[in-house]
């Protein structure tokens, strides 16, 4: 993870800044393409990627690290999805009727479930559960302890929407604790 | 009791966001091994030349933008303190000072007397410098002084108005902030606080003047054709004087 020759604390924010532009831009942009499947979609979301990135130089330490390049990846698909909701004119809605909504979202409660949770060995019956942007924001969340301010900054979204959609996030992760449990009972 | 359980929640509670840390890592790992796979598949992809230069041109305008906003920054930091100088200043002028004869300094009685008469003015009108000047200062600022001699690396950074007086800031590239303030003179006494300082007085342009000075920052205080002037910086005495006797009126 660490590689001093690209230890950026002793570089400008504006070699920093190209350095990880030269580093990742393609990576990125490939990505764009693949979500967005339309080279001018991808370009304006690499464009905005780089803004956000820039705005967020302070929290990249090591230009050339996994961590690093994940956070970029969160951005990137972010801006991308986005982008995609407009083109599409989509919105995401809320189903009613999502069994997520019949456990209650008392912290205590949500983190005994965990608590009590065993850890399986395959991790996929956890992840399937979670959408991409889901996925992103317990990375940020619980891998990089972010606070709710800094997730809203790099969602675009209010402090509000992230403790909803964690809230929400740890509801359907303690349905998958819950139901393996039974499973095991029965 | 109620410590048990603040514990067994706080324990809780880690284990809970250990086991979502868990999910975490694996969601990490799981998303970084699909992009690579993405960018392996596509080797030959180029990111356009024209979005490139584009990016990069954008960093350097947010980069700007920001430095600017940094600069505004730390510039309103010492406005507020010239503005507090000019407040001493002018509580002075109009003889509202409550002395304290062992720490202040009377300075300008003497300035008074022997500055009546309006001394050597070069005024400016027109050309590109000035329009330049102009176009820095804020709207409406007319009939001011205006350093027309600045040490290397000095450029203009801010200008507020408080009341009477107006603060022009100049920086250099080691963030070093010069400060000149002028307003308009009545007829009183002026002190300063002299205190833990080197003090002594000085000729501008034939005029008498005060200066201080405290931990390599001198401040330079005279008056000239019905103006009170502080100069302030971390320069020499020599150069402060030299910035002082330059000062041109623009129009």
């Amino acid at each position: 993870m660490t590689n001093s020759k690209n230890s950026t604390s002793n570089i400008s924010d504006k070699e920093k800044f190209e350095s990880i532009y030269f580093t990742y831009s393609k990576y990125l942009y490939v990505m764009g393409l693949r979500i967005l499947k339309d080279e001018g979609y991808a370009s304006d979301a690499l464009q905005n990627c780089f803004l956000r990135i820039f705005e967020n130089l302070h929290k990249i330490k090591e230009v050339d690290s996994n961590q690093t390049k994940s956070f970029l990846c969160i951005i990137m698909r972010n801006e991308s999805i986005n982008l995609y909701r407009k083109k599409k004119n989509m919105e995401q809605a809320t189903d009613p009727f999502d069994e997520t909504f019949y456990i209650k979202d008392e912290n205590s409660e949500v983190e005994e479930i965990f608590a009590r949770a065993e850890i399986k060995k395959d991790i996929q019956v956890y992840l399937k559960e979670l959408n991409e942007e889901e996925r992103d924001l317990i990375i940020l969340k619980y891998l990089k302890e972010y606070s709710h301010e800094e997730i809203a900054n790099i969602f675009h979204i209010s402090q509000d929407s992230v403790r909803q959609k964690l809230s929400r996030i740890r509801k359907k992760l303690a349905i998958v604790v819950m139901r393996d449990k039974e499973k095991e009972e029965a | 009791m109620v410590q048990n359980n603040n514990e067994l929640n706080k324990a809780i509670k880690a284990r809970s966001d250990g086991f979502l840390a868990y999910i975490a890592q694996a969601a990490e790992e799981d998303m970084l091994e699909e992009f690579d796979s993405w960018e392996k598949n596509n080797p030959d992809l180029k990111v356009p030349k024209e979005l490139e230069s584009r990016i990069l041109n954008n960093a350097d305008e947010f980069h700007k933008k920001q430095k600017h906003k940094q600069l505004r920054n730390n510039c309103i930091r010492f406005l507020k303190m010239a503005a507090i100088i000019m407040l001493v200043v002018a509580i002075s002028f109009s003889g509202l000072l409550i002395s304290v004869e062992a720490f202040r300094l009377k300075i300008f009685d003497f300035i008074f007397e022997n500055n009546k008469e309006f001394t050597k003015v070069v005024t400016v009108e027109s050309g590109s410098n000035v329009l330049t000047i102009k176009k820095n200062l804020p709207e409406g600022w007319q009939g001011l002084f205006y350093p027309g001699y600045l040490p290397d690396g000095y450029l203009f950074a801010e200008a507020q108005e408080t009341g009477d007086s107006k603060t022009i800031v100049f920086k250099n590239k080691s963030e070093a902030i010069l400060i000149l303030t002028q307003g308009p003179l009545y007829e009183s006494e002026m002190r300063v606080n002299n205190e833990g300082v080197e003090s002594g007085e000085v000729l501008v342009d034939g005029s008498p003047a005060f200066w201080t000075s405290r931990k390599g920052e001198v401040t330079l205080i005279w008056n000239q054709n019905g103006y009170g002037f502080l100069l302030y910086g971390p320069e020499s005495l020599s150069e402060m004087i030299k910035i002082a006797e330059g000062l041109l009126y623009i129009k």
